[in-house]
């Protein structure tokens, strides 16, 4: 009798019809506090507040234990937050249940029902809010067509390989048109040929299904790809959100900068000195002037120490002869240790003097002649870097 | 072989190495021949098997042909059977063991699924004490429960009565079927269980829907355990029951031993009728038997 | 209540905070619901027989007299009885014998079906071989009853004598030594089929890459079976050890229909006596007395079992 309204209301299509701004997710300052058998406590989640906006692509990345999963299973309702709220299109869903909230879910292993044909997982999530038939199978139609799964539908899980259960899990997800889909490493089981390929797909499907969708990952290149916004955590809590280019270029503190990037940026302990008109940075590899406007960042900040760390990229650095030298790149001559030929460009893994002090990575132009074991002549673009503060790592120069 | 040895120990005491390796190896090898393996497994299969083959022999004997000296009867004969099962009224120990078993069976699992599940998923206060309880119940000593059920049957009126063994075998094999299942549940992956509930299923509906049919195989396990378990059980249905209304046939086969003599040959019959059941579960479950005693003793 | 209409009153139209109430109660309803009726059958045929034996032990009950108080007498009673520490002397040699037997006998039979290649043999040896534990235990009892009956009807003396080895035949459960032997083996017999599941099982999960291992750093069987299997087996042997004993401690199903705990007292342990006392001399305080102190004993072993099952947990 009630085959409509259910479809129409609980059936998880509530944002048709109104104003889009309210459609969104705010984790609203939670905290998760996981009580240990031997009485312990450990603090997974602390203070995270993030708002995300309607049709985003979000992505929470971290190292693992950073307490991003646990994030993602308090916004669908598997655990319960110690405090705080999560309100999904501006209700407080805090304390309902998964299943009353309007959100699907792709799990890490796919968590496909085994004993259901991929047809019946699919259609599972429709099945089990009373859908009339003929609706549900045209949805799972439409589903199975959008992921090229057609001619699977008849099949069990386990006759499937690891990418079609992907697309089976992704299935299940889209046919039910929630406000919201949680992701969690749903891409860490692939090998990795197929996980970049899944990762395009991914992304046309959320340019053409358009829901806002907060995607958890520990891997970096897989949030920069993805994500509209990428929110980084670290030890439970919110280390810096931005989209991936402001992630990349203006870290907010030397974590957010050592995650972002492969490989990873160089750290060099450094000396700070003021000239008078600016700073001179002092590091065991190469000495230089800060450039102006680094120098006005770094005044603004307010905190000049004595010491700091710096970060350079190593695609900031190339071999010298190959970029035009100018006042904002710093030449220097250190000792390859090894060379790493990737063909698009080359590693070097550099040493200030043979065989001692503090390894250095560079990404240089693969026409470099850098040979291991010999000194060689590189040049840094100082505008890249990045001054941290020792103590807090806070980013100074952003 | 000899080619790996010459690579094998580049020591300095290498020819003595050698020579013991080689005389120790070859021991052990005639120990792990096929002749001594088999030669083993034949000798347990004749422990087992002779028995059992000699008590099929008696049972085709009447009871007065049983002190002839032959190893095989002169005249082999069914009238022992009929005898037994018409005569003696023994078809209703059979019926009986077939409804303790069965009911048993049935109630045992109708309880220990749901909390067997319920230990492996959920958190909740004195759940841990709980569990190791079940684990301590189930380790119990039936024969101390003896007198106090013996008494407490009496005062209810279940001496002797159907409903009275049936409940002392649930309260026998209720706590191992519990931590049974709770094992095989634990295999089941809970993220299967949580996108149930996020794909709209309340926690009994997820159990319902996913866990309990993918539990399927445990359930099974869990069933025959019981039946065979309160198939064979002797104890409690000999101090439970009697007579023949309720007397089950574990307990019925030893009625044959009489004060004076015993009828070897009615013996014989009503143990192989005894039998029967065990041996075709044996055969057709076997693979659900050692799944369950395996779970049943080994896991956390 | 605005917001209601975004989820659907249909499913669920209570309001936020109340929700919120419903939804806490009922997870916790769920728990109790799949919970309750086992723990309160447990409650009710378990626990409360415990509770009763244990109030008993320290009464002088027995049928048409009022229960009368005596304190510690029953324990005090029982413990300076010699009968009973023969009886506590015949039990520990019929379950550590049993032990022995199982495990040696379980451990060998699982070490031959491990080493047979052919899987249909494998299941026909391990199938055939779980007979004797699968019968009802009475009936195993009575199957060697027969076979080891004196005189010379029983098949083992007629085998004897016609091999020429007795010249006629002895009387294997009359004889106050051999009983208790004999019924020990029985046990064994019924009981090993189950060490040798468990130990299989034990044995299939040591990875073959650990004997390969083992023959490259040039091993031999035997070394390999020091180094290699009996290691990986030292839960199995904890566990199947611990539970054969304990079973074995109690044991009556086996005893009682072969000897009745005879000749004279030969063959009655723990549990026959528990019998004897309770359900044919009715002495019910007394009965529960020995009950309470073997069932202590055995609660001692199984905290040893917990731990070791714990243990493995943490693996």
């Amino acid at each position: 009798m009630s085959n409509q309204t259910q479809s129409d209301t609980a059936a998880g299509r509530p944002t048709e019809g109104r104003p889009p701004e309210d459609t969104n997710v705010r984790i609203d300052d939670i905290t998760k506090v996981f009580e240990e058998s031997d009485g312990g406590e450990v603090v997974a989640v602390e203070d995270l507040s993030i708002d995300i906006r309607k049709g985003e692509f979000l992505v929470l990345v971290g190292p693992s234990g950073c307490g991003k999963t646990t994030t993602l299973r308090t916004v669908a309702g598997l655990e319960s937050p110690t405090e705080g709220a999560i309100r999904i299109q501006g209700m407080d869903v805090t304390e309902l249940d998964p299943r009353e909230r309007d959100i699907s879910m792709v799990f890490q292993n796919y968590a496909l029902y085994p004993h259901k044909t991929v047809r019946e997982n699919i259609s599972f999530p429709l099945e089990v809010r009373s859908f009339p038939k003929d609706e549900t199978e045209r949805r799972v139609e439409e589903a199975a067509d959008l992921l090229g799964i057609t001619e699977l539908l008849d099949r069990k899980p386990s006759a499937l390989s690891g990418g079609q259960q992907q697309r089976v899990a992704l299935g299940r997800a889209i046919v039910r048109e929630p406000a919201v889909f949680l992701m969690d490493e749903p891409l860490s089981n692939l090998d990795a040929k197929l996980r970049v390929q899944m990762r395009t797909e991914l992304n046309e499907l959320h340019k053409r299904v358009g829901k806002t969708t907060i995607y958890v990952t520990h891997d970096q290149a897989e949030a920069m790809t993805l994500g509209d916004r990428i929110a980084v955590m670290n030890d439970g809590q919110l280390q810096q959100i931005g989209p991936p280019q402001q992630l990349y270029d203006r870290p907010t503190n030397r974590f957010v900068a050592g995650f972002i990037g492969e490989p990873p940026m160089n750290f060099l302990p450094a000396e700070l000195d003021s000239t008078g008109d600016g700073y001179r940075v002092r590091t065991e590899a190469f000495d230089f002037d800060l450039p102006r406007e680094k120098a006005a960042l770094l005044d603004e900040s307010g905190r000049s120490p004595d010491s700091v760390t710096l970060g350079v990229r190593p695609e900031d650095i190339d071999d010298a002869s190959l970029v035009e030298s100018g006042p904002n790149r710093a030449r220097f001559e250190p000792y390859v240790k090894l060379t790493e030929p990737m063909g698009s460009d080359k590693f070097l893994t550099l040493t200030p003097e043979a065989g001692e002090g503090q390894e250095l990575t560079a990404r240089v132009s693969p026409d470099s002649d850098a040979e291991e074991d010999e000194t060689t002549t590189l040049s840094a673009n100082l505008e890249k870097v990045h001054l941290f503060d020792d103590r807090t790592g806070d980013n100074l120069t952003r | 072989m000899s080619n790996v040895d010459e690579t094998r120990t580049p020591g300095i005491d290498e020819s003595h190495e050698r020579v013991s390796y080689r005389s120790r190896q070859q021991f052990w090898d005639l120990i792990e021949s096929p002749y001594v393996v088999h030669a083993v497994l034949a000798f347990a299969m004749m422990t087992v098997l002779v028995p059992f083959g000699w008590e099929l022999i008696t049972s085709f004997k009447a009871n007065s042909a049983i002190y002839n000296l032959n190893y095989l009867p002169a005249n082999p004969t069914l009238q022992t059977y009929y005898n037994v099962l018409i005569g003696e009224g023994y078809w209703k120990a059979i019926l009986n063991s077939l409804l303790i078993s069965t009911s048993t069976t049935v109630i045992v699992l109708a309880l220990a699924t749901p909390a067997g599940y319920a230990f492996s998923r959920f958190r909740f206060r004195f759940d841990n004490l709980l569990f190791i309880g079940v684990i301590f119940s189930r380790l119990f000593p039936p024969i101390g429960l003896v007198v106090p059920y013996y008494q407490i049957m009496a005062r209810v009126g279940l001496l002797d009565d159907l409903l009275g063994v049936t409940i002392a075998q649930v309260y026998l094999w209720l706590p191992l079927m519990i931590y049974i299942m709770r094992n095989f549940f634990i295999s089941i992956p809970e993220e299967l269980d949580e996108s149930a509930r996020v794909d709209g299923c309340t926690r009994l509906q997820a159990f319902r829907k996913v866990a309990l049919p993918l539990a399927r195989p445990g359930i099974a396990a869990c069933g025959i355990l019981t039946f065979l378990y309160s198939w064979r059980e002797f104890l409690f249905s000999l101090i439970v029951t009697s007579t023949l209304d309720a007397m089950p046939i574990s307990v019925a086969v030893f009625k044959f031993v009489g004060d004076v003599s015993v009828s070897w040959a009615s013996m014989a019959a009503a143990s192989i009728l005894a039998i029967i059941p065990t041996v075709f579960i044996v055969v057709f479950f076997q693979r659900y038997i050692v799944t369950g005693l395996t779970s049943g003793a080994l896991k956390g | 209540m605005a917001t209601d209409t975004q989820t659907g009153p249909g499913t669920h139209g209570y309001s936020d905070g109340l929700r919120g109430r419903v939804a806490k109660a009922a997870n916790e309803h769920v728990v109790l619901t799949m919970m309750a009726p086992a723990l309160l059958v447990i409650l009710a045929i378990f626990i409360y027989p415990v509770t009763y034996m244990v109030y008993q032990s320290f009464f002088l009950a027995v049928p048409g007299v009022p229960l009368r108080f005596v304190g510690l007498d029953n324990y005090v009673e029982m413990l300076g009885s010699s009968s009973f520490w023969s009886y506590f002397g015949h039990t520990m040699f019929y379950s550590f014998g049993s032990l022995f037997l199982t495990v040696t006998g379980g451990l060998t039979i699982a070490l031959a079906i491990n080493h047979v290649q052919r899987e249909y043999l494998r299941n026909t040896y391990s199938t055939v071989l779980m007979f004797s534990w699968a019968i009802p235990l009475a009936v195993a009892a009575l199957i060697w009853n027969w076979i080891l009956q004196g005189g010379e009807f029983g098949l083992l003396n007629m085998v004897l004598t016609d091999l020429g080895v007795l010249d006629t035949g002895y009387a294997w459960l009359a004889d106050q030594t051999a009983a208790l032997v004999v019924v020990t083996m029985v046990d064994a017999w019924a009981r090993f089929p189950f060490a040798m599941i468990v130990f299989l099982a034990g044995l299939q999960s040591i990875p073959q890459h650990m004997y390969d291992a083992g023959d490259v750093d040039g091993a031999t069987t035997f070394q390999a079976f020091r180094n290699i299997t009996l290691p990986y087996l030292r839960p199995y042997f904890a566990i199947v050890g611990l539970i054969t004993w304990m079973f074995a401690f109690r044991a009556f199903a086996v005893i009682y229909p072969m000897t009745q705990g005879g000749p004279g007292t030969a063959t009655t342990t723990l549990s026959i006596y528990i019998y004897r006392q309770g359900m044919v001399n009715l002495q019910f305080g007394y009965a529960s007395a020995v009950a309470t102190f073997l069932v202590g004993i055995t609660v001692i072993v199984a905290a040893f079992y917990v731990t070791v099952v714990l243990e493995r947990i943490e693996e």
